[in-house]
């Protein structure tokens, strides 16, 4: 019994704190120790499901998702090329051209939406451009990283073995960096996240973030809460998805930093 | 010259160093070595570091372009990497993402052997080295022998008739270093390959090889070559009087090469922007 305890114990001791949180989500405020509200209980949070409707919901999650993808998508296209022929080809322009791009990397994406709605029209391409902004800098900056820290002796052995160029880059480069391009894929996809739902509020129609700013508008603000959730719940996701694929790509990474250790 | 196998002839090295007042530092890391080595022999070179030992092996392995001089192998002139040649660097230098049967593979895969032969090759050789349990394992999991195993049978899975060695066991403790000398040893005498074993340890260079190179440092050049006539198989407790005398004799030579290495040192500080 005890066993069965501790193991339950075990498995449950990361989502405690969560656990409780929602706990106090519902009962300080419902107990009427802040004023409700404000601070809508859980339950009454839930209950704004039906309110706006599954249907609906899911739409907006959907919607949102896929303008992520796109904007992730184009914008690995774009920088994972680009930090390869950078880092690998052209050191020199890379190391010209850095201190412009870590300039143009600082600039958050909103202050450019305003441009972007002029160069590219309102509605989906403005949205697309931020987030494309948003997750372009820390792929394109991981993957020159990553590949400017390649083991010098694997690139030395390989070529003992006259491996030509082209072999060189997809089996000692390409390996070798993964794990830092995919640091940078999911940081990229994390902004893209955060930056969607922000471009959402902003110019768009449809979308979590745009539902968001209707409650506001409204003052709806138990739906305030539930889009927060929601949007909270999605970005999980799409991070405990991006973690799955890390591991199954980069099977010796984790045993690499034991044997550091 | 038919005999020799490898002939290295006046080899030189330079390295140019950032332009300073209107010239380039030019740092000689090897000058005007010379040396020849026999058919299925094992010679060492030993030297202090920072000699251009290594240097010198990757001019052997076609690694870098001599800056005047030549090496031939077997009469012809080296001019790149090529696959009669294998190599085991310092440090392992193992594909981390590989298994260790992947990682024997690799120069068969440049080969473009087929799957089949690549199989059964990799498998010998793994089995060589006394692999055979952890063909599938990826390198983290092993430990530092057993990693300079697998880069051993790595660098003769594809075939060379040369083998260069860069202090390849430099990484192990003295327990495995000793284990693996015997091994490569073994190995040695079933596939009857030339290798040239660059050590800094004198103990290890006279155990294994028929010959001896001593190098000195800045800039690198041979010394003096020792013939090893320690009759083989060798006694692993090197307490022998030839293993003596010759222990002293080396180290005496590199001695003097370090009391007179720092002269040359401050030497070419001084004369850095030639």
């Amino acid at each position: 019994m005890n066993r069965v305890l501790s193991s339950l114990h075990r498995r449950l001791a990361s989502v405690y704190l969560l656990i409780v949180f929602f706990a106090l989500w519902q009962i300080v405020p419902s107990a009427g120790f802040v004023n409700a509200t404000y601070l809508t209980p859980l339950f009454r949070v839930i209950r704004e499901i039906p309110i706006v409707g599954y249907f609906n919901l899911a739409t907006d999650v959907l919607i949102s998702l896929k303008r992520v993808a796109i904007g992730f998508l184009i914008s690995t296209a774009a920088a994972l090329p680009l930090g390869f022929v950078l880092a690998g080809a052209l050191p020199k322009l890379a190391k010209f051209l850095n201190p412009l791009l870590l300039f143009l990397s600082q600039i958050p994406p909103f202050i450019l939406f305003p441009v972007f709605v002029i160069i590219f029209g309102v509605g989906e391409s403005g949205i697309v451009t931020v987030i494309i902004w948003s997750a372009v800098w820390p792929i394109l900056f991981n993957t020159i990283s990553g590949i400017n820290m390649v083991d010098p002796l694997l690139v030395k052995c390989a070529r003992s073995m006259c491996a030509d160029k082209l072999t060189i880059f997809l089996e000692v480069v390409l390996p070798s960096s993964l794990p830092s391009i995919m640091t940078g894929m999911r940081s990229g996809l994390t902004l893209c996240f955060l930056m969607l739902i922000g471009a959402e509020t902003m110019g768009a129609n449809s979308g979590m973030g745009w539902e968001i700013n209707m409650a506001q508008r409204m003052a709806v603000i138990p739906r305030i809460y539930l889009m927060a959730l929601i949007v909270a719940v999605v970005g999980l996701a799409i991070n405990y998805l991006f973690e799955w694929i890390e591991r199954t790509l980069i099977t010796w990474k984790e045993a690499e930093r034991d044997a550091l250790a | 010259m038919s005999e020799n196998k490898i002939s290295i002839e006046n080899a030189c090295k330079y390295f140019y160093g950032k332009e300073r007042r209107g010239a380039a530092s030019k740092f000689v890391a090897i000058r005007n070595v010379s040396l020849d080595v026999r058919e299925g022999e094992l010679l060492s070179i030993v030297g202090p570091s920072g000699c251009g030992k290594s240097t010198l092996l990757d001019l052997l392995a076609g690694l870098e372009p001599l800056s005047d001089g030549a090496i031939y192998i077997d009469g012809g002139k080296v001019t790149g990497p090529d696959l009669r040649r294998g190599i085991v660097l310092q440090g392992y230098a193992l594909f981390p993402w590989r298994t260790v049967r992947e990682n024997v593979e690799f120069g068969l895969e440049i080969k473009d052997a087929e799957k089949k032969e690549m199989k059964e090759t990799s498998q010998h050789f793994i089995k060589l080295v006394g692999l055979e349990d952890f063909a599938d394992k990826y390198p983290h999991e092993l430990s530092g022998g057993m990693r300079q195993r697998v880069a051993l049978a790595r660098a003769l899975a594809y075939g060379p008739e040369i083998l260069l060695m860069d202090e390849p066991f430099a990484a192990v403790d003295a327990q495995t270093r000793e284990t693996l000398q015997e091994e490569l040893l073994h190995i040695w005498e079933e596939t009857r390959k030339t290798i040239i074993f660059i050590t800094h340890s004198i103990d290890e260079a006279i155990f294994l090889s028929d010959r001896v190179a001593v190098m000195t440092s800045s800039p690198g050049s041979i010394k003096s070559i020792l013939s090893v006539d320690i009759e083989r198989p060798r006694n692993s407790d090197r307490a022998t009087a030839e293993f003596s005398s010759l222990r002293r004799e080396i180290w005496s030579l590199l001695q003097n090469d370090a009391a007179r290495g720092d002269e040359i040192e401050q030497e070419y500080c001084g004369e850095k922007a030639v």
